[in-house]
């Protein structure tokens, strides 16, 4: 489903369950929301064979792919998540389009629960059948602790895939007969984890450690690149290539003696003609893997050219100068995280920082999939570790959530919503933030509902 | 039960004869439309349909739906090997999907171990299920395990709403970030081929490994079948130029260029080209095939010279037939047998071709020709190839047709050198018994060399005595008529003395009016 369509139903939905806890009948009001609801979901049926919106662990997700929400709505979608699980429904199917007065009456039936006093999921189960609500189904939230279990469990598949990535980066570089469908396999797993958890693999790229500086910087531009692909709504089969492009694109530099690629000084024109070779030396990694029936060539130009810039300029001298769509991408995502990375010759930018350098240089990169990436990132991207309100410090680990490390529990007094006052860098904290997400992956960590914490 | 046996054997008929015709026949959609036909009907009874998958059979629950011993074209083998385990067809499929899912198993050899499953990853199937089983490594484990490492251990990490003050803003102008991608955008993958060529062409300019090397050109000459296979003048026109480009010494890549080279021109190659040329709307196109059939050379001479005979369009007439100069000058053996051998419409284009070389090699074989056969077409070409030397041998040919036709192509290449020898042919007693035309054609060459000798021998003509009347006055009027060509006071004055004649006073009185009006 495209992200407008996720943000429109989320605004139609939990207005008209507004609508309906208010007048608790099927009022002319409720009938106005309603039709605009059935003309929303006509549309989306025009596409899409179900819609079913799921709620796991105080997210939305619609048809398995979690909604990315924007801070314009971010009250709504509290909003319907609370009202949903005030009546336990974990999850709503539209099996087909429903006829309008079927609308109206699943509305209304909600509405009316929400405004008593007690709540039965199998109350609202019984109206609805005796309403004739046929095409909308709902079922029981699952249990707190498997809702937890679920996205831990998604979280830690998250953090093996990303060591699977980097070992069998390591494996490329000491055996030479390395399968690519080893390399698609970890493209689609990351492919399907940004599907589910987005935000938690995002922030998984802050990490800068496991393994070489290489290994690690490449399964970090392939999960951002990744994400980046599916904003842009790539196929399936698009995004494989963009990420075997990503997770390549740095790999020649494996081939450049380590003391030219971590020379402090500034290289001598012999050196800086060294690494202008690796794009070549990349792109030569892939075709040559065993089990390539088909030389993926848009991954092949997208690691070509990942060092032209947007204007035509840079390295190297090619035959094309217009960059493709992958190369565009990678251009951004590789700048980005290694500026955000450590390193001997250069100084480390804040992701804030880093995404303002990106934004203000018009001229290297693609100013409309800066946009997108910056949807992606936001403010305070994923991993970023920020300063609260309180003299709080956190990790974020989504738009809307951050991941804080107290003594013991949080603190009683805390807020509703913690505010972020500012992003810190790593030293400015006595934590490492790897650690932190590593954490919430385990089973050690608690996880505060909104509404349990007022 | 029955339906669902019939459901998975059309299913298995669809892949196999998939497979047999390497796309989706009429009989394959024939056994997809039954096969939907059984699963619809199924699904209508007890819902989604849920097939098991093994190594020799296919089942539902423990009823075997489908069995076949393990050999090579078994399909629960091949899904099996692949990884599958499953596959759960739920309500709602359409017929496309179906096909689809049908497309995918097919175009995987059976052999294959591997791809199948990313297919049907990618192909992310709304109404059908896959359960399969993948090897997965033992994988390096961040820290020993997933869990709170030592730097926090004791505390405990909690996750809390969070929200960001409105005053932050995302870093830099957002605003003059005006542009937005489409929410879907796709890969144009019609570029594939022209990519790979200039991703080739890249790495062949910086790769000096000689293995390398070799695998790059290897690549690309696995690709080219490939090209030719999806009608792609454009992709084998740049792979041409890219071999052109290539300057090896080593004779191995020397090898492998010819073989590119021979995949290129190949007779299947030839017969695409041939129909971009006559049959495309695109300059760019014809001039590509162009290129890439003079690329063919000789050995698609016959192919175009089929085409030139039968077709109509002259836009594509007058291509070919450039083409064909091009090829033949460097084959003019070559054009002499088939002209030789040849009659006919073939004869005329080649005849065409010969005209357009303008080489005097084929002299000696259209003489010949020519005497044999004295087609006027003949002449016409022969003529336009020959010099003055041998035009004028010509002018005691026998045939008073060849006669002339070496006059006229005199006309404007003669010198006052010849001037004698058409001299004594008017002033002989033979002149007055040529035919009218020949005479014509006399005068009319006469007349284009401007002296006072051109004009005493048209006055000598006018003055002559009408033996044959009818004839000789003929005779005057044509030279009248000539020596208007030569506008010229003395000229002018002989036509004029003529004014008065009864026979030619209209003649002269024409050709002083067309004097004044000019």
């Amino acid at each position: 489903m495209k992200q407008t369509d996720i943000r429109n139903l989320i605004l139609y939905f939990s207005s008209s369950i507004h609508i309906a806890r208010v007048f608790q009948t099927k009022s002319q009001t409720l009938y106005q929301h309603a039709k605009k609801m059935h003309q929303f979901l006509s549309d989306i049926f025009k596409e899409l064979k179900k819609i079913e919106l799921t709620i796991s662990d105080n997210h939305l997700f619609f048809n398995d792919e979690r909604a990315s929400v924007e801070m314009g709505i971010i009250g709504r979608y509290r909003s319907l998540i609370h009202d949903l699980k005030t009546l336990s429904i974990g999850s709503i199917l539209f099996v087909n389009l429903p006829e309008l007065e079927e609308i109206v009456s699943f509305l209304c039936c909600l509405g009316m629960n929400l405004a008593a006093s007690k709540h039965s999921f199998d109350e609202i189960a019984a109206s609805l059948q005796k309403e004739g609500v046929k095409s909308i189904k709902i079922t029981r939230i699952e249990d707190s602790n498997q809702r937890d279990g679920i996205l831990r469990s998604i979280r830690k598949e998250a953090l093996s895939s990303l060591l699977e990535s980097i070992s069998y980066l390591k494996k490329i570089t000491i055996e030479e007969e390395t399968n690519i469908f080893e390399a698609r396999q970890i493209v689609r797993k990351f492919t399907e984890l940004l599907f589910k958890e987005r935000s938690y693999l995002i922030a998984l790229t802050i990490i800068k450690d496991i393994g070489s500086y290489t290994f690690n910087h490449s399964a970090n531009v392939c999960i951002l690149s990744i994400a980046m692909g599916i904003e842009l709504g790539l196929s399936r089969k698009d995004l494989l290539e963009l990420g075997i492009a990503a997770l390549f694109h740095d790999l020649g530099k494996i081939d450049i003696p380590g003391d030219i690629l971590n020379k402090p000084d500034t290289l001598t024109n012999i050196e800086y003609e060294k690494i202008k070779q690796h794009p070549y030396l990349s792109a030569e990694r892939i075709i040559f893997l065993k089990g390539v029936e088909e030389v993926p060539v848009f991954a092949l130009r997208g690691i070509l050219e990942h060092h032209i810039d947007y204007s035509g300029t840079g390295y190297p001298d090619i035959s094309s100068k217009s960059p493709t769509l992958f190369a565009r991408i990678i251009r951004i995502v590789d700048s980005y995280d290694a500026m955000t990375t450590p390193r001997i010759y250069q100084n480390v930018r804040s992701p804030f920082e880093a995404l303002k350098y990106i934004i203000k240089s018009k001229d290297i990169y693609d100013p409309s999939l800066v946009k997108v990436f910056l949807d992606i990132m936001g403010i305070y991207p994923p991993g970023t570790i920020v300063l609260l309100k309180g003299n709080i410090k956190g990790v974020m680990i989504s738009e809307n959530e951050v991941a804080i490390v107290e003594k013991g529990k949080v603190s009683k007094s805390a807020p509703k919503e913690m505010t972020v006052l500012k992003a810190l860098s790593p030293n400015e904290v006595d934590f490492d933030p790897a650690e932190v997400l590593a954490a919430i992956a385990s089973d050690k960590h608690s996880e505060k509902d909104s509404e349990d914490s007022s | 039960m029955k339906d669902l046996e019939f459901f998975v054997n059309n299913f298995i008929k669809s892949i196999k004869n998939h497979k047999l015709y390497q796309k989706v026949s009429e009989t394959t959609k024939e056994f997809i439309g039954k096969c939907y036909v059984n699963l619809t009907k199924v699904q209508e009874e007890s819902g989604p349909v849920v097939l098991l998958i093994n190594e020799d059979k296919i089942m539902n629950d423990s009823q075997v739906l489908h069995s076949d011993p393990k050999r090579l074209t078994s399909i629960p083998l091949f899904l099996y090997r692949n990884g599958i385990r499953s596959l759960t067809f739920l309500e709602g499929i359409s017929e496309e999907e179906l096909e689809s899912l049908v497309t995918i198993i097919a175009s995987r050899e059976y052999s294959s171990q591997i791809g199948l499953l990313e297919d049907l990853w990618a192909s992310k199937f709304p109404h059908i299920i896959y359960h399969a089983v993948e090897k997965t490594k033992k994988i390096q484990e961040y820290d020993g395990d997933v869990k709170a490492p030592s730097g926090i251990a004791g505390q405990e990490v909690t996750i809390l709403p969070v929200k960001v003050k409105k005053k932050d803003t995302v870093p830099g102008d957002q605003q003059e970030i005006g542009l937005k991608y489409e929410q879907k955008i796709s890969l144009n993958r019609e570029r594939t081929s022209f990519l790979l060529i200039e991703s080739i062409k890249d790495l062949l300019s910086y790769e000096t490994n000689h293995r390398k090397r070799k695998s790059i050109y290897m690549i690309l000459k696995d690709s080219i079948p490939k090209f030719l296979q999806a009608g792609n003048l454009s992709d084998l026109y740049q792979t041409k130029k890219l071999i052109d480009s290539q300057k090896e010494s080593k004779s191995e890549f020397v090898e492998i260029l010819n073989e590119m080279k021979e995949i290129i021109t190949s007779k299947a190659a030839l017969q695409l080209y041939t129909h971009a040329l006559t049959s495309s709307n695109s300059n760019r196109i014809k001039r590509e095939a162009s290129d890439l059939l003079e690329y063919v050379g000789i050995a698609g001479a016959d192919e175009l010279i089929n085409e030139l005979e039968i077709s109509s369009d002259f836009v594509s007439k007058d291509l070919i037939i450039s083409l064909l100069k091009n090829i033949f000058a460097e084959h003019k053996e070559e054009l002499e047998v088939r002209l030789v051998n040849s009659t006919g419409k073939t004869f005329s284009v080649l005849l065409l071709i010969i005209k357009r070389l303008k080489d005097p090699y084929f002299i000696p074989c259209l003489k010949e020709l020519f005497e044999k056969n004295n087609l006027p077409q003949t002449k016409e070409v022969l003529f336009s190839l020959l010099q003055r030397k041998d035009i004028i041998a010509y002018l005691d040919h026998s045939d008073p047709a060849v006669r002339i036709t070496a006059l006229e192509k005199l006309k404007a290449i003669w010198t006052p050198e010849e001037f004698e020898i058409i001299r004594d042919r008017i002033m002989s007693k033979r002149f007055w018994h040529l035919t009218i035309d020949e005479i014509e054609a006399l005068l009319q060459l006469l007349s284009t060399l401007k002296t006072d000798d051109t004009i005493k021998i048209f006055s000598t003509i006018l003055r002559k005595v009408p033996l044959f009347k009818e004839k000789i006055y003929e005779i005057k009027r044509m030279a009248l008529q000539a020596l208007s060509n030569i506008k010229d006071e003395k000229a002018v004055e002989l036509i004029s003395r003529y004014r008065n004649s009864r026979v030619l006073k209209e003649t002269v009185a024409e050709i002083l009016k067309k004097y004044e009006t000019n």
